[in-house]
């Protein structure tokens, strides 16, 4: 096989590298949609450096670095090639070896930080057993004593009581950097840190984003940082390498590959990083009718003064035909209980919502059904949102069949629907498990279409997807409601998403809407201290790498041997933590 | 005429099956075949496990079905000379002709009788599971599904038929003193209604707007339902094409009746577990009603737990006949049934192993196949 790899070597400089892996192949079982999960794949890696591997779902990024730890998932085969750490190769180390190694000298963190930490077991303790395991020398009290100063110098809040506290007991952002504490215990040469922030919020993303940045320097070691988002990359990275179906596309510095890629798919993906740039100027001398009208809408769980939460707390807005809202917030802000209780998935507690001049909360039976079609919703979870025992022309039919339309008339209308989503007829007759994520979310939204409803609320619906998906998807939207002038409740915790598709935003904090304006008076004049909060933390602020146009986007999009067919590779989807 | 050796018995016992072979032969080729298009079923030819335990319960239905061609003689004659005779005995006054199991106490064919048993076992062991099945799920979708009071009422319902001793729930309902109040016919009249409103929920959620699909299918469900349901509950049915006998309707019944409360509880904790889903969800938000949610969209995403259970519960329902046959509360005192004829050679089992060794292997053999069968498809279906 001939040695494929676009991208020259990394610029060789005065220190040795800690690991170089070597033309490196990982076979894939034969039933998989390609050969190999790696192919020939060659990295180095030095200390003090920080390396991020950036790669969409099944690009074998992960499999790659289960082969830095020789831990490869015994169904998959290592074909060729060497991991050297230090000059000897992992692949053929003896069980002892690479004991001796793991943990102490590599070591990883996930992306889960609660499933990385065993529930039932006191955080300390957690830690004290790598002190057990790796540094047998030093005594019961001197591992307390190291716990401890790990736990502050990873700047946690009184190290004394997370050393007693089980994991439930602290918050993510905490766990992942107790899960960090472990992983840098023995002073590894290697770190790899594979999705470490995708699970937390911005703003305790950016804080460890910044530890990871200073540890580096206090334990002078190499990090393997993946992830999938430039704007990470740039918060972050010395250098970047990018890997798609298993290959290494292209290598360089963050400057390099960000500002001055050189292969048509590093375009892509660069140009699919969301910028904190809105694109949309609302008219805000509108004075037709609204279609939607949410006044004082509040949303209490929970009985009795002490365990009640309140999840929206007096939230108000309006929206007119052909404009978006987007609503803004961390975890635990109450943005998808607003869109939940919008739709009336859960009851609100007090307010009203007024669609299209309709009382909605005051309906009751067959009258809320009817009313029903003219909200609808697309959902986060394109894996969840479809029911796996159905078919395509059953999932988007059936909302047709409800409106009433003749029996003679719902296949081609569904294969219709199909086509304004991108999909065509040949989608008709397959069942949801033969489409890729971004396909499922299209389909989702043609379900959501055949009630023709005028308001769509979006809850959360592109952040499951690759950012390349992501972007046709928004373009997707964007064009939907240009045609058919829908009204749009945009949920999401990203701002930079939220940029790309609304006119106003409202930035909610603790069920409070605590900022509400004109996408651009939000993001260039932000009022509220939360908001330039969260301003702040967005990833890859500042950064302005090349754009393309959406033409050249489409052709390079086009060009995916996959793309053309129905069903994009999913790869090794199933493997990782998703 | 001599008696027959060892392995004469075997190959004459395996002679006797040659439709069955021919039957597997067949089966297994066809669906080896398009094995790619039929789903569960087809991916169950990846694990052996599943194989053997196909191979296993196939045999013994394709026994059942095609016991008139196996038999030697009739299970009922009595043969005079034959009388606890050892395997592979000659027939006296009949050439060639042999015992191969040997006579039972009363010199009829244990053979015979062991293959005309299946019939029993293979005919109510399953009816009874789908009758079960359609009560539990109609009540389990239900209370998970809307929780609250009705959820707490039915799981107290099912806790308390569950938390009573089966042996002697069935003793009570055979009893000519609890029989005579009516209770079994009671229970047959509630609980033979269950598959009629589920047909009848399952084809008005789909088609409820939709004219002459609708009242066709809601039509012929009550139409055949009821004809069945007067027949088996009370055995008022004009054509008489729907019978069960008195004695067996109260075996039925109360086979349905302490199983049901199982499937109950699995479907309820399915449902609780499913609706949460973003698909329930979006079937909530197009106005959809609570019955179509719960038989189109959630029901057809619970059926690998169920078909594993439902394999589990025929072996589970095989082995309560056999332990009620073994009581003396089997389904006729003349029929074949595997439990009686267990408990009828037991009394003889130092002096005569063969009597009750046949039926009880029988037994174990399809029990152990539709456990191996359940495993199999457990391991399958989980791989998706």
């Amino acid at each position: 096989m001939a040695q494929s790899s676009p991208a020259a070597q990394s610029p060789s400089q005065n220190t040795t590298p800690v690991l170089d892996i070597k033309n490196l192949s990982i076979r894939l079982p034969e039933k998989a949609d390609r050969t190999h999960a790696v192919r020939n794949f060659n990295l180095t890696v030095n200390r003090g450096e920080i390396l991020c591997i950036v790669g969409e779902s099944g690009s074998g990024k992960s499999v790659m670095t289960s082969a830095i730890m020789n831990d490869v998932p015994p169904r998959l085969g290592v074909e060729s090639g060497e991991v050297l750490f230090d000059g000897k190769d992992v692949l053929h180390m003896s069980k002892k070896e690479l004991s001796d190694i793991r943990g102490a000298r590599i070591s990883m963190i996930y992306q889960e930080p609660m499933a990385a930490l065993n529930p039932s077991i006191r955080i300390g303790k957690q830690v004290e057993e790598v002190f057990k395991l790796h540094r047998p020398e030093i005594d019961a009290e001197q591992r307390k004593r190291e716990t401890i100063k790990l736990f502050e110098q990873m700047r946690l809040p009184t190290p004394e009581r997370i050393y007693r506290s089980y994991p439930h007991e602290v918050s993510g952002g905490q766990s992942q950097r107790v899960v960090i504490a472990m992983a840098l215990a023995c002073k590894p040469d290697i770190l790899i840190a594979d999705e470490p922030t995708t699970a937390l919020d911005v703003t305790t993303q950016k804080e460890i984003l910044l530890l990871i940045d200073e540890l580096r320097d206090v334990y002078d070691n190499a990090t393997l940082f993946i992830t999938h988002d430039f704007g990470v990359v740039a918060e972050i990275a010395d250098k970047v390498a990018v890997m798609r179906y298993g290959e290494l596309v292209e290598q360089g510095t963050r400057e390099e590959v960000l500002l001055n890629p050189q292969q048509d798919y590093t375009k892509l993906l660069v140009d699919a990083m969301p910028l904190l740039e809105t694109v949309r100027t609302p008219d805000t001398g509108r004075n037709d009718e609204p279609l939607v009208e949410v006044d004082h809408l509040h949303k209490i769980y929970g009985e009795g003064s002490e365990k009640q939460v309140h999840a929206v707390n007096d939230a108000s807005f309006v929206l007119r035909a052909g404009e978006t809202l987007g609503v803004v917030g961390e975890s635990g802000s109450g943005k998808s209980t607003l869109a939940k209780s919008l739709i009336r998935l859960t009851e609100p507690t007090e307010g009203a919502v007024v669609i299209n001049g309709q009382d909605f909360l005051a309906l009751r039976g067959q009258d809320l059904a009817s009313a029903r079609k003219h909200i609808q919703m697309i959902f986060q979870d394109p894996y969840g949102s479809l029911n796996p025992s159905q078919k395509v022309s059953t999932i988007i039919g059936r909302s047709l069949e409800l409106r009433g339309v003749p029996a003679n008339e719902i296949k081609p209308k569904t294969i219709e629907l199909l086509e304004l989503v991108g999909l065509g007829a040949p989608a008709y007759d397959r069942s949801p498990r033969n489409f890729s994520g971004g396909q499922r979310q299209r389909i989702g939204i043609a379900r959501a279409l055949a009630m023709e409803p005028e308001v769509i609320i979006a809850d959360e619906s592109v952040s499951a997807l690759d950012l390349s998906i992501q972007k046709q998807v928004l373009w997707l939207m964007n064009d939907l409601q240009e045609r058919l002038k829908l009204a749009i409740v945009f949920i999401t915790h990203d701002l930079r998403v939220a940029a790309q598709i609304s006119d106003y935003i409202t930035v909610m904090e603790k069920g409070v809407m605590v900022e509400l304006g004109t996408a651009d008076a939000v993001f260039n004049n932000p009022k509220h201290p939360y908001t330039k909060k969260l301003l702040d933390a967005a990833p890859g602020k500042g950064w302005h790498p090349p754009r393309l146009t959406r033409a050249e986007a489409e052709r390079i999009a086009a060009q995916d041997p996959a793309a053309a067919g129905l069903s994009k590779p999913t790869g090794l989807q199933g493997t990782k933590a998703s | 005429m001599d008696r027959l050796s060892a392995f004469e018995i075997i190959t004459g016992v395996l002679a006797q099956f040659t439709p069955v072979w021919i039957g597997l032969a067949v089966i297994f080729t066809i669906s080896y075949v398009y094995r790619e298009r039929l789903a569960l079923y087809g991916k169950l030819f990846d694990s052996t496990i599943g194989i053997i335990g196909l191979v296993l319960v196939l045999f013994w239905v394709l026994t059942a079905l095609m016991a008139d061609w196996i038999i030697t003689f009739d299970p009922l004659d009595q043969i005079s000379g034959m009388k606890n005779k050892k395997p592979g005995w000659p027939v006296r006054g009949q050439e060639g002709m042999h015992y191969l199991l040997g006579g039972d106490n009363l010199a009829r064919d244990v053979f015979s009788r062991m293959v005309m048993g299946s019939r029993t076992v293979l005919v109510i062991a399953p009816a009874a599971t789908i009758f079960a099945f359609m009560v539990g799920i109609t009540l389990g979708l239900l209370a998970g599904y809307k929780g609250g009071k009705s959820d707490t009422a039915l799981t107290f319902l099912a806790n308390m038929v569950l938390a009573f001793p089966v042996i002697l729930l069935f003793f009570l309902l055979v009893t000519p003193e609890i029989r005579s109040t009516g209770v079994p016919l009671y229970l047959a009249g509630v609980l033979f209604l269950f598959p009629i409103i589920f047909f009848l929920l399952l084809f008005w959620s789909r088609f409820e707007g939709q004219g002459t699909k609708l009242y066709v299918s809601l039509g012929l469900t009550l139409g055949l339902g009821l004809w069945a349901y007067s027949g088996l509950a009370f055995n008022a049915d004009p054509t008489g094409v729907f019978y069960m006998d008195p004695n067996l309707l109260n075996i039925f019944v109360s086979v349905v009746f302490v199983n049901s409360p199982t499937v109950f509880r699995i479907v309820r904790g399915l449902t609780a577990d499913i609706q949460t889903r973003d698909y329930v969800a979006a079937a909530q938000t197009r106005g959809e009603k609570s019955w179509y949610i719960l038989l189109w969209e959630i029901l057809p995403n619970a059926r690998g737990p169920l078909i594993v259970d439902f394999c589990l519960r025929i072996g589970y329902t095989t082995i309560l006949l056999g332990t009620l046959g073994f009581f003396g509360l089997g389904v006729s005192p003349e029929s074949a049934d595997w439990g009686m004829t267990i408990n009828e050679g037991r009394k003889l089992l130092a002096l005569y192993p063969h009597l009750a060794l046949p039926p009880a292997l029988a037994l174990m053999s399809l029990v152990l196949g539709l456990n191996l069968l359940a495993d199999g498809l457990r391991e399958e279906s989980l791989k998706d």
